[in-house]
């Protein structure tokens, strides 16, 4: 018992820290809170780093199976922390002090960050659906944070309305699992493909329930439509946080329970992926063509993403797998990146249309051109890493024959190239409407500075992650099946 | 020394300098981009003394380990087919930036996009890794755009997104075929040299598709009808010296892509694809110098007259013979000198007149008499006259394609003719008739302008009365190409 807590000292510091932001009187430094917020995070990925550069865990499973630690999930947690970092960072610089020098905020993120770690490292259906309920509660809660405002109040009801269907239809899922295996364990799912199950609707019926709930957190198609509301009237923090934390533990879930708990035969889900993310991308991508909104621009952007990166999961390789964890990585730098700008250009004009970021790079020339680099990697462009995550994606849709899935994916990074573009355009070809400076905050400008490096980085110097992807998948590929493995 | 890095990476390092400097000090951000161009200018012209045509495979190679998982090498070359280009880049960069001086405002990011374009358009031709293509390929996209949607004329910023749109769009299925040739060998390779010496082992079907998705992106950068409606919009809404660098480069990036990509991959999809290419490029030729009589504005008549004038290359890629291949590079170099050439003397008569339109000129053959003269040369040049390097690349690629589609030949010939009648109409128009009496007060081209068309002036009349040097450089690697195509070395 004992040494099975030891194993969950990062989600236990994280826990920690957050009650006692709750309980910290008279703070209302928004600087110091960020600070004490960092701080955990950084607690809780050194206390991570031992056991994820150790030699194998001693014991990998804890808590009479219910969580694993491994390699997997490792890389994973290790994203979490630093995209919850990012947002950190970024909230830091906002200038709404009703949500920047709230501790109820910092607690709420680490709270929520600590339920995303508990989902990556998940075995077990009923920890998978506490995390995710969890992540999902808080959330909610963090999109309303801004309680006299009414936008935010209906993008929050909105959010809890359409999760509390989707997890519904999720436990559903669940419990249509125990009853056809016995078990809530996720090595019990590979029990849906044997011969014994008599009922192929009945575990139809089961896949489906278990993807609407990954299909919610995930916001793809047809569960997408609570994210660009949410994403508007959230405080661009939270949209950022939302857009990162539930992508990096709802693609982690979809490769445990899918590529490695379900054979690719049951229900033909590999398939139903594929069909899944060309709807994804292409809604999401004509969708953002004309928002005006950036954020709203954003949410679409991030739909059209979590739909590129199901076309790896589709393809149900280990190519496609490795593909998809390096795009997630480039997606948090880069989306992270776009929301720090977002939250730069709100503090001053105090709006998130386009109009706002109009003749940017007259007013703060560095600021337009980090944001700039945001956003072409966000459009694939070289040699940024976002480029390099979908050429990964379609290299695996091409390596496993799924040359159509390629071809859509290719052809939706150019419909989306217009809409990332006009953005970029509105800050270096439109005339600024104003000639003020921006307010300076040191905490956005390390953030956006951090994230224009790491996507040169990350793009340039790749060998290394990639080998990192290599080395984190859940289960060892079969030689040659990865380009760099 | 690594001079072929030097070539690629100065510029580079050019206009991460523009950005240190302060914004007031505008003659300093000239400075260091006429400097830089120059410098590079100086290196390839070092590069044509030492280069020896007829040493085996790739001179002055860099092959660096760049990311080892995936076999992805950090790998430069040049040879016979990329020696010409590199030149012409290297000049049309020098003059375009002394030409710059037409550029009034926001003038360190103008600089440092320039020079960030010309690294870009150096790694493409110089590239031996199809990662590092793709990589300089998509590099010059965003500089461009930028350029044209800035800097450019009343609609850029259409123009602007419609080249960057159209271009992408390609590029992402050469991205595609890059992929799948990547994929289907074993190992894995990117390096071009090591994938046609490989040799691609793909089933007939697979060949067609990636020669296609390869051709759909040069396709719309040479361009081929009908890929080519980006541009004339871009052409026209570019300042002048993007136009320059736009028609006298990028347009060579797409024709340059076959001779180092798709004939070497994949010869027998490349031999099958002649009759299509052939075909198509008589519509270029035919169609754009059709448009180009049409066009009422002269930017735009240029413009069309440059998708006439790659038809010429076209029909030479076709032919698969040597005098065919000849006369397409060689069609490429001059009409980069000679188009260079012409936009800029439309700049010049734009700079001082704010107007393009053909009919408001006339007369102007007296009142600009050395700008007349300049005109002239350009033009007749540009119609193929002999003696000047337009009429080489046009009348060997005419010779080298008749033997294998002489009906096409015989059609295409009707190009020169219509050609030639688009620039004698212009020159009609611009330099002849009466003087409207709004351009009494015209000046003359000055010294600046006359200084960055004297070297196209150079090689247009060394081209064009002795060739031999030119052809000395390009025909070893050209009939290795032949050789390789199963194409006829004779004719």
């Amino acid at each position: 018992m004992n040494s099975d807590l030891l194993t969950m000292l990062p989600e236990l510091t994280l826990a920690a820290g957050g009650m006692i932001l709750l309980v910290l009187p008279f703070l209302r430094s928004g600087r110091l809170l960020g600070l004490i917020t960092l701080a955990f995070l950084a607690a809780a990925f050194d206390l991570g780093l031992p056991r994820a550069l150790g030699p194998g865990a001693a014991m990998p499973v804890s808590f009479s199976g219910m969580l694993i630690q491994d390699r997997f999930s490792d890389f994973f947690q290790a994203a979490i922390l630093a995209a919850a970092g990012l947002v950190v960072l970024s909230v830091m610089g906002y200038a709404r002090e009703e949500v920047r020098a709230r501790r109820e905020f910092y607690s709420l993120l680490l709270l929520s960050t600590t339920g995303l770690l508990l989902v990556v490292r998940a075995q077990n259906l009923a920890l998978l659906y506490l995390g995710l309920e969890l992540v999902s509660i808080l959330s909610y809660l963090l999109v309303g944070f801004r309680k006299k405002d009414s936008l935010s109040i209906e993008a929050a009801l909105k959010y809890f309305l359409f999760g509390a269907l989707s997890t519904g239809a999720m436990l559903y899922g669940i419990s249509l699992i125990y009853g056809l295996t016995g078990s809530l364990q996720f090595s019990a799912l590979a029990a849906l493909a044997g011969p014994a199950t008599a009922a192929p609707g009945l575990v139809l019926v089961t896949v489906l329930l278990l993807a609407a709930g990954l299909a919610f957190k995930l916001a793809l198609v047809p569960f997408h439509m609570w994210a660009p509301d949410a994403y508007e009237g959230a405080p661009a923090p939270v949209a950022s946080f939302i857009s990162l934390g539930p992508k990096l533990a709802g693609f982690a879930l979809l490769a445990r329970l899918f590529l490695v708990g379900l054979p690719a035969t049951v229900a033909s889900w590999p398939l139903l992926f594929g069909g899944i993310a060309v709807v994804t991308m292409t809604l999401g991508n004509i969708a953002a063509l004309s928002q005006t909104n950036v954020k709203r621009l954003l949410a679409y952007s991030s739909i059209a993403h979590a739909g590129t990166m199901a076309v790896g999961i589709a393809v149900a390789t280990p190519f496609g797998l490795a593909a998809v964890m390096y795009y997630l990585l480039a997606y948090v730098l880069m989306n992270g990146a776009a929301f720090a700008g977002v939250i730069a250009v709100g503090n001053a004009s105090g709006r998130e249309d386009l109009g706002a970021f109009a003749g940017l790079s007259r007013r703060e020339p560095a600021l337009a051109f980090m944001i700039t680099v945001a956003f072409l990697s966000l459009a694939g462009i070289p040699p940024l890493a976002g480029f390099f995550g979908k050429m990964w994606v379609f290299g695996a849709a091409l390596q496993a024959g799924a040359v159509g899935l390629a071809v859509v994916a290719a052809l939706n990074s150019v419909i989306a190239l217009f809409y990332y573009v006009r953005v970029v355009k509105t800050m270096y070809i439109d005339p600024a409407t104003t000639s003020a400076r921006l307010p300076r905050s040191r905490s956005l400008s390390l953030a956006l500075a951090l994230c224009t490096l790491g996507l040169f980085l990350l793009g340039l110097w790749q060998g290394p992650w990639l080998d990192l992807t290599a080395h984190s998948l859940p289960l060892t590929p079969p030689a040659g099946s990865l380009p760099w493995r | 020394m690594p001079i072929l890095s030097l070539i690629v990476f100065l510029p580079l390092a050019g206009a991460l300098l523009t950005l240190l400097v302060p914004k007031e000090r505008e003659q300093m951000v000239r400075g260091i981009a006429v400097m830089t161009t120059a410098l590079v200018l100086a290196l390839s012209v070092w590069l044509l003394m030492h280069f020896q045509a007829d040493a085996k495979g790739f001179l002055f190679e860099e092959k660096i380990s760049w990311i080892p998982q995936i076999n992805v090498w950090y790998h430069l070359g040049i040879d016979g087919l990329s020696l010409p280009l590199i030149f012409l880049t290297a000049l049309l960069s020098f003059v375009a930036a002394i030409a710059s001086a037409s550029i009034k405002e926001r003038l360190k990011e103008y600089f440092f996009l320039y020079l960030l374009l010309v690294t870009g358009m150096m790694g493409t031709f110089l590239a031996l890794d199809l990662f590092l293509f793709y990589l300089f390929w998509e590099i010059v996209l965003v500089p461009m755009y930028f350029l044209i949607g800035i800097w450019g004329g009343p609609r850029r910023e259409y123009a602007a997104i419609k080249f960057f749109l159209y271009t992408l769009a390609g590029s992402v299925f050469m991205l595609l075929a890059i992929l799948t040739c990547y994929f289907k060998t074993a190992p894995h390779s990117f390096s071009i040299p090591g994938l046609i010496e490989q040799g691609l082992n793909l089933p007939h079907a697979v060949q067609w598709w990636v020669f296609l998705g390869f051709f759909l992106a040069f396709a719309i950068k040479v361009p081929i009808f009908p890929f080519h409606t980006w541009l004339p919009d871009a052409h026209v809404e570019a300042p002048t010296p993007i136009s320059v660098l736009l028609a006298g480069v990028l347009l060579k990036m797409g024709s340059y892509g076959f001779f180092r990509i798709s004939f070497p991959l994949l010869p027998k999809v490349a031999s099958e694809f002649s009759l299509v290419l052939a075909v198509l490029g008589l519509i270029n030729i035919v169609y754009g110098a059709l448009v180009a009589m049409a066009q009422t504005d002269f930017k735009k008549m240029v413009a069309y007259s440059s998708v006439s004038h790659m038809g010429f290359v076209l029909l030479g890629l076709s032919a698969l013979t040597l005098s065919g291949f000849n006369g397409a590079m060689l069609e490429m170099f001059n009409h980069g000198m000679i188009t260079g050439g012409m936009f800029l003397l439309v700049g010049v008569l734009y700079d001082r007149a704010h107007t393009r339109a053909l009919s408001d000129f006339g007369g102007l053959g007296a009142k600009v008499p050395v700008y007349a003269g300049l005109l002239i040369f350009f033009s007749m040049a540009s119609l193929g006259l002999p003696g000047l390097s337009g009429f080489i690349g046009e009348f060997l690629s005419l010779l080298g394609c008749f033997p294998i589609h002489p009906a096409l030949t015989a059609a295409s010939v009707i190009g020169l003719v219509l050609g030639a009648s688009v620039f004698l109409l212009m020159i009609q128009k611009v330099l002849l008739g009466p003087l409207h009496p709004k351009w009494a007060a015209l000046a003359d081209i000055n010294r600046r302008e006359i200084f960055t068309l004297a070297p196209l002036m150079l090689f247009i009349l060394w081209v064009g009365l002795w060739p031999k040097t030119i052809m000395g450089w390009q025909t070893p690697a050209l009939s290795a190409l032949v050789y390789r195509l199963g194409g006829n070395l004779g004719w």
